[in-house]
Formats: structure tokens, C-alpha cells, sequence
């Protein structure tokens, strides 16, 4: 259940027959409260769920009505009882069972934030038990019923293992069938099947799609459907012609004999999928009894017990005391005082813009290294290369953003699960004796978790890099394309093969390691901080070289076999001009050299010379450098398949020249640059071509700094450096106003 | 707006002193960070305060001229956007770049001066 809001004065409070105890946090425009039955003793604790019609959009209205009318008529243990609905002083409420546990959504997160993998068995039993409620809803005589929104949020799961979907707001049946826009697909697109992506007549195994999603992601630990890079409109052309991967493949935990159940769920053709959702059901109910038979209720319980052990003990005390506060309160309560309700926003863009973000990447835009510090610039950690600790600039507000749910520092305790597995894992991998030392959080790209160690094994001491992918990335939030985990090895080990300077792999995490998803790479020492790259006087000797290693690194780069690297998606620059354009229409806020920006790349856009592996980020502040030069190409994640140009105009954007003088990265001439790349045999370069990039570049960094600065919620307060943010959107814009009406040098 | 002083410059530069002399000195890690950011937001509004009102006249003067027609400054180029967007207005158009390059320029002597100042190789940190 959601968690308690703050503030309780005005609780208890008489609503109908019941009294409200406490508001409960609930997204959309409809109240969401923990009640009593106020009438009988002892106490039954339900969900109550309002609306006033007058203040939400009228299609919100028409789903609450019909999930009054709907759900009513439905009783099974696998879906929440809805058990009164009605009218108390001009708001619409529905009574429904109260559920002491939570939605999928937040099992999932939890897992990822705890870094532990759902357990196969239990995510087939979870599975199981929503088809056995699918199977029943689908069946009820008469109705003919189609939940149509089938997704992690509304299946919510009680602590002691009971599977309940809720939400039967958008569900089509016999009741109103009659008011369903024609051709209007509901729903969830993550979730959505092909017929109902093409708003084409839907039956139960339109849902028994989504569960297989469910499944499929429960499994893998991804999205199937990621909004990473894609438009809405290809989101649902995805939607609509849908090539599922093996879970196996995507994950190798997976037993195979789960792709078969998996798959045949999610056919694109309905009539290829099992003949209803208790015949999938059955599918696992038989691999369950085959493979683990000793999955049962009790033993899924004792997995959530343990997942959410520190809130279940702390929930019921709250709720506890709120009971006591009713009894001490409840006499005293005016008899007919209206409920008040908390009303939220329309809608939420909320959602809208974290989609956003996933969508370009933002994150590892907005973050480059120089972040704020987690740890007091007084005392860096000890040691050199990866990210440097260094202090913010004075009098900048720094493009550097934590993101919501990335802990400045971990806590003792966390630290300290850390360090355990983290050493049993290198002595699972590279042996005994496997000691942590001088364990460090290192600031970083906000796209991971980083930290720099020492392991003591046999006789040596290996200087080491820890890179988990965050929790957020895990989540049902949408995950960018971020290429992390063995898929990342993978990238590095080619890259290597091909002559790249990349971070040497030593270690992809496993689950049995309970570190999540990431890898140990070996650590190289120098700096990182392109500011001190630049103006460091041990670097004077090397700035010089710089540019042009950077041309034959990219070369390299370039060459990279993508052979085995099929998770690599291609992107044009028409896609993401359309990602761009995306962001620049969320806000209403129209900028004439925004608007110049975008049509001036739409005008410009060239034909890629060939496709091949880009790196994506690619520039001074992701390179570790020594008097030596460039000694590690760090930040893999936005790698792609794409216009090889990309990463030299974006090495040419004066965001990233830190103080420099010169046009590459601040440190050197474009012509070393292309002169390298050519001789390293990386092709001809046609430097207009590499213009568009760069200017393309700052109109990207201008959205970002938009989107960044107006916020995911308009209007909401926003921490300063957010705010801060958005004030930069000039800078970049003026750098590509210069670009497009000067000659070119 | 309140006749009483002192005015909202001077409250400002107060505030800034003693985050800057006073307060940021004590300060280490995140909060350090944050109290610089706060204070280049701060100086943002300062000189916004003082420089504002007259970019907003020009900026709706000039848009005026390159529209053909009268308005408000938000409305006007919100109709520039649309006309851009639109395609009706040629990417080229030199009163078009300079009107852009001077709003530009304008807003980043409030947002950040240093950006149209410094010469290069004493840019401002970015990041």
C-alpha cells in the first residue's frame, strides 16, 4: 500500500459510514484514504477511493463510475474486493479491501534497491497467481470482461504472498462496452498488445499479453518494451509489431524452459497464444511442480517478508496507532462534517518527463564528472584515476545533477552489506583472500554507482573499479537504452579487441554476487576533471597530443567488431531529432532559437558516411589522462549504432572544452583531430559534417539544460541546482547561433 | 511594490554577503556546493532586477519591428517561434540571427555574464 502521508490533522474523519484514518499518497486526481467501517466493531481497515466529478476530467470520472459498476460484481481471491461504492457529499467513492503489502512496481524497486534478483520460482509464482485471477475475471458470466490495463502498478501483493489486481478502471465489459471510444487504444503501451495497440476488438488474451510482459520482465530483470529511444508514435508501432527476445537470452538465468510459456503468452497473434489465461496458468502451475515444487505461499511470503522487513513492523505500528487515535477521536466527531480531500493535478507529467529522460539519456548528459562531491572535498579519497573528487567552480551552477534516489553517501550498514559482497564476490571470481581495502564512493556519471577499491588476492594487490547500474534503471521506471552489465563487458571486450584504450573487465556481477547488475574493471590511475586536464601545468606536454589521439582512439572505436553486440540500437540523426523535438514540445514555453535550432538540424540532417558502433559520450571529462595521454575511454553507456561523426562533433561542443581555448575538448585543433582519425584509417572526414554534430550537440545540451530547469512536475519547486540548470539554456545556444553563420575555420 | 527601503538590490547584496563571507566559509561536501549554486542564483536575480526591464523592452521592440506589428513581448515571440516552426520566416534572415543573437546575449549578461566576457582560455567552468 502507499506509504502515510505527513500530516494527519483533521483525521479521523466521518466520510458515509465510514471514517477516514489518514490520506494515503496516490497519483491522478482522485483521493486515495485508509479507512473504518465506522459502524461495527471490531474495526475492518478498507481503501477508500474518491473523486469529485466536478474537478477531474470527465474520462477519469467515466472509469471511476465504471470500475464501481464492474468490480462490484467480481469476487476472487486474486483480485481486491470492491465491497461498496456510492455518493457521500458530491464526491464518487469506492470501498475496497485493504491490502497490508505492496504493487509489483514497488516489490520490483525494492529488489532492485536491496540488489537482489527476483527469484525465478517466485516470479512464476507471482505470474501464476495473476492468471488465476485473469482466468476468473474473464469468465464471469455475461460480462465479458477485458481489464486492459494489466501492469505492475495494479497488481498489488500482501506481504503474506497474496497476488490482487485492482484497477478495473479501463476494463472493457458488456456494461460499457457501448461508451469505448472506437479506436481508442487504452492502457499502458509498455504493456500493450498488438490488437490493442491497433485499438482492434480485444478479448482475455489481449491481457494474458501483458502478464506475459510482467513475466518476461520479471525474469530479465529489464523492460521488454523500453521507452528508451523511441517517439511515441514508434513506441506504439513497437506496440503493434512486437519481436519479443528469449528471456534466456536477455538474461542468462533464465531457464529456457521458461522462453516457451513466456513466448507463446506473447505472440503477436492472439490465436497463437494459449486459449486462455488458465491454460498459461496451468503452464506454470506444471513448470512450478517440475522445476520448484517447493514454491508455494509460504515460502513466496517468507522472500517478501525479508524484502520489506523494516517497513512491515513499522506500517503496523503506524496503523495501529492511527486505529487508537480513532477510538480516543471517534466520539467527538462532528456527525456530518465533509471529508476533505486532497486533491492532486490533473494528471501526471510526472511520469511524462521521467519518460523524457530515459528517452535522450539525459542523465549522463547532465552529469558529467565534476559533481558535486559525495564526500567533503577536505578529505578525497585517496586515490587517483576514474572520478576525481573535484570541488565545484565558483559562481556556477554546475550541469551537474544527482538524480532523484542516488544516495549522496550509503550508510554504515549499507556500506558494510556492500563491502561482504563485494568480497565474497572476488573471492567467487579472482580468488582468495579477497580483502577490501580503502573501499571508496567515488562521484561519477550518474547512470552508476561507483566505487574504487583494493583487493588483496594470492600475492597481489589489485587496484579495482566497482560499477553498479543504479536502482532507478532496474525499476519499472523507464530504463534508457544504457548499454551496462555484461552487455557492457561485452562492448569493453570488443572495444579492447579493436585497440580502444577501455576499461579492462575483470568481473561481471552475477546474481549470486547480490551486487545487481554491473561490473569490477580494473582501475587506471590519472584525471579525469577536464578543467584540470586543461589548465594543469604536468598536462602541458601532453595537451598538445591529445586531439589527435583522440582522432585514432575514435578510429578505433569505430573499427569495433559488433559482431555478438546486437544490443547496441541504431540510431539516426532523424530519431533523434525526433526525441529532441519531443522534449521541446513537453513544455509550453516555445523559444524562437530553440525552434531555429531544431529546423536548422531538420534542414541540415546528412547522410551517415556508414553505420557503425558509436561511443556516444565521447570527450574531455570521460577520459582518464597521464602525462602520457588518454589512458582509459570511460562512460560506455550511451553507446549505439550510429553516424560515426556524432562522436567527433560532440567532442567539439564548447560545454566540454573546460576553460580550453582550442575547438576539441578544449585542448587541441580539429585538423589534428581529423588528420588522426584518417591516418588511423577511420575514413575520410568531412568537416561539415562534423559541424552538424557539434551544432546538433548544443541544441541537445539546450533542451537538456530545459528540461532540466523546468522540471518534471511544472510549476513544483525544484532544488536549486535543477533551477540553476535551466539558466544555462543560452550558453549553448549561442555557441551554435556562431556555428551555422560563421564560415567555417 | 512597497515605497519602504531599503530596495530590493541592496537586500539581496546583503544576503549574498553573509552566505558568501559568512556562511559558505563553514561549509563543506554537498552543502557547500549547494550554497554556491544558491548564490549564483542569487546574483542571477540581482541582475536581473537591474538589467530586466530594459532587455524586455528592447527584445519586445525589436520582435515588433521583425513581425511587422505591435504586441506583447511574450506574445510576439511566441509568434515568432510559430513562424519559425512554420517555415515562413527563412533560417537566414539576417534581422532574424541578429534579433536571436541579441536576446542571447542579453539574457547571459543576467545568467552568466562570464560565458560573453571572458576571453578564451579564461572561460567559465562547465562542469
Amino acid at each position: 500500500m502507499p506509504s502515510f502521508d505527513d500530516g494527519l490533522e483533521g483525521y479521523p474523519r466521518k466520510f458515509g459510514r465510514y471514517y477516514l484514518l489518514c490520506p494515503l499518497t496516490q497519483r491522478g486526481p482522485g483521493s486515495l484514504y485508509l479507512a473504518v467501517s465506522g459502524e461495527r466493531r471490531p474495526e475492518r481497515l478498507s481503501v477508500i477511493k474518491t473523486v469529485r466529478p466536478e474537478r477531474a476530467e470527465a474520462e477519469y470520472v467515466a472509469r471511476f463510475r465504471n470500475e464501481a459498476n464492474v468490480a462490484v460484481k467480481l469476487s476472487h481471491r486474486n483480485l481486491i474486493r470492491v465491497f461498496d461504492s456510492g455518493l457521500v457529499a458530491s464526491e464518487l467513492f469506492l470501498a475496497m479491501d485493504f491490502v497490508d503489502g505492496r504493487d509489483l512496481r514497488a516489490v520490483w524497486n525494492r529488489c532492485a534497491k536491496k540488489q537482489v534478483a527476483i527469484p525465478i520460482e517466485i516470479a512464476v509464482y507471482l505470474i501464476q497467481e495473476l492468471c488465476n485471477g485473469l482466468a476468473y475475471a474473464h469468465s464471469v458470466p455475461d460480462l465479458d470482461l477485458v481489464h486492459r490495463d494489466i501492469s505492475p502498478p495494479n497488481v498489488l501483493v500482501s506481504y503474506t504472498s497474496e497476488v490482487k489486481l485492482t484497477k478495473f478502471g479501463s476494463a472493457a465489459s458488456s456494461l460499457e462496452r457501448a461508451q469505448a471510444v472506437p479506436g481508442f487504444a487504452y492502457g499502458k503501451i509498455a504493456y500493450m498488445s498488438p490488437e490493442q495497440a491497433r485499438a482492434e476488438k480485444l478479448d482475455g488474451r489481449s491481457d494474458m499479453y501483458a502478464a506475459g510482459i510482467i513475466l518476461w520482465e520479471l525474469l530479465t530483470g529489464r523492460q521488454l518494451f523500453p521507452p528508451g529511444k523511441d517517439r511515441l508514435q514508434d513506441l506504439l508501432s513497437h506496440a503493434r509489431n512486437p519481436t519479443p527476445m528469449r528471456p534466456s537470452k536477455r538474461a542468462p538465468r533464465v531457464p529456457e524452459t521458461l522462453d516457451t510459456i513466456c513466448l507463446k503468452a506473447l505472440a503477436a497473434d492472439k490465436a497463437e497464444r494459449y486459449a486462455d489465461c488458465d491454460e498459461m496458468r496451468l503452464a506454470l502451475q506444471r513448470w512450478l511442480a517440475h522445476h520448484a515444487p517447493a514454491t508455494d505461499a509460504a515460502y513466496t511470503a517468507r522472500f517478501l517478508e525479508q524484502l520489506f522487513a523494516e517497513d512491515i513492523e513499522r506500517e503496523r505500528g503506524e496503523r495501529a496507532d492511527l486505529l487508537a487515535r480513532f477510538r480516543a477521536h471517534a466520539a467527538a466527531l462532528p456527525p456530518d462534517e465533509p471529508p476533505r480531500a486532497h486533491h492532486r493535478g490533473p494528471s501526471d507529467p510526472r511520469a511524462a518527463w521521467r519518460w523524457l529522460l530515459a528517452t535522450l539519456s539525459v542523465q549522463a548528459h547532465l552529469s558529467p564528472p565534476a559533481s558535486p562531491p559525495a564526500s567533503p572535498p577536505a578529505s578525497p579519497p585517496p586515490l587517483s584515476g576514474h572520478r576525481g573528487t573535484g570541488g565545484p567552480a565558483p559562481e556556477r551552477g554546475e550541469p551537474s545533477v544527482r538524480l532523484p534516489g542516488e544516495a549522496t553517501e550509503g550508510g554504515a550498514t549499507e556500506r558494510d552489506a556492500l563491502l561482504h559482497a563485494l568480497e565474497a564476490a572476488i573471492r567467487r571470481h579472482l580468488g582468495a583472500p579477497g580483502e577490501i581495502r580503502e573501499l571508496a564512493r567515488l562521484t561519477g556519471g550518474a547512470t552508476k554507482l561507483t566505487w574504487a577499491f583494493d583487493a588483496v588476492v594470492a600475492e597481489a594487490t589489485l587496484p579495482l573499479i566497482l560499477q553498479q547500474a543504479p536502482a532507478e534503471r532496474l525499476g519499472f521506471a523507464p530504463a534508457a537504452s544504457a548499454v551496462q552489465g555484461a552487455q557492457e563487458a561485452a562492448l569493453l571486450q570488443a572495444a579492447q579487441r579493436a585497440g580502444v584504450p577501455a576499461p579492462r573487465v575483470r568481473i561481471v556481477l552475477e546474481p549470486r554476487d547480490h551486487l545487481g547488475e554491473g561490473t569490477v574493471t580494473e582501475r587506471v590511475a590519472g584525471e579525469t576533471l577536464g578543467r584540470k586536464i586543461n589548465t594543469d601545468a604536468r598536462f602541458a606536454a601532453t595537451r598538445p597530443k591529445l586531439a589527435a589521439q583522440c582522432g585514432s582512439i575514435l578510429a578505433a572505436v569505430h573499427r569495433i567488431d559488433a559482431t555478438g553486440l546486437d544490443f547496441l540500437v541504431e540510431q539516426t540523426a532523424q530519431a533523434q531529432l525526433a526525441a529532441y523535438r519531443a522534449v521541446a514540445d513537453a513544455y509550453d514555453h516555445p523559444l524562437p532559437v530553440i525552434e531555429l535550432g531544431l529546423r536548422w538540424v531538420a534542414e541540415n540532417l546528412p547522410e551517415a558516411p556508414r553505420t557503425c558502433v558509436v561511443h556516444g559520450d565521447f570527450r574531455n571529462g570521460n577520459f582518464i589522462v597521464g602525462e602520457d595521454g588518454i589512458r582509459c575511454v570511460l562512460d560506455w553507456e550511451l553507446a549505439h549504432r550510429g553516424d560515426p561523426m556524432l562522436d567527433l562533433g560532440w567532442l567539439c561542443v564548447k560545454t566540454w572544452r573546460f576553460g580550453g581555448p582550442q575547438p576539441v575538448g578544449g585542448f587541441g585543433t580539429r585538423d589534428d583531430l581529423f588528420l588522426a582519425y584518417e591516418r588511423a584509417g577511420g575514413g575520410s572526414v568531412d568537416p561539415a559534417h562534423v559541424r552538424f554534430w557539434e551544432a546538433f550537440g548544443c541544441v541537445k545540451w539546450a533542451l537538456m539544460c530545459m528540461a532540466k530547469g523546468l522540471g518534471e512536475v511544472p510549476g513544483a519547486r525544484r532544488n536549486v541546482e535543477a533551477a540553476a540548470i535551466g539558466r544555462r539554456i543560452e550558453e549553448p545556444l549561442l555557441d551554435f547561433l556562431e556555428l551555422i553563420t560563421t564560415k567555417e575555420a | 511594490m512597497p515605497a519602504s527601503k531599503p530596495e530590493p538590490p541592496v537586500l539581496l547584496d546583503a544576503a549574498i554577503d553573509y552566505l558568501e563571507r559568512e556562511l559558505l566559509p563553514m561549509l563543506a561536501g554537498y552543502h557547500r556546493f549547494q550554497c554556491r549554486v544558491t548564490l549564483n542564483v542569487l546574483a542571477q536575480v540581482r541582475r536581473e532586477l537591474v538589467l530586466g526591464p530594459g532587455q524586455a523592452e528592447a527584445e519586445r521592440a525589436r520582435l515588433a519591428s521583425l513581425l511587422g506589428h505591435p504586441g506583447e513581448r511574450d506574445a510576439l515571440s511566441r509568434e515568432l517561434a510559430g513562424r519559425i516552426r512554420a517555415g515562413t520566416i527563412a533560417l537566414d534572415d539576417p534581422a532574424l540571427l541578429e534579433h536571436l543573437r541579441r536576446s542571447l546575449i542579453e539574457a547571459l549578461r543576467i545568467n552568466n555574464p562570464k560565458w560573453i566576457e571572458a576571453p578564451e582560455g579564461e572561460e567559465p567552468d562547465r562542469g
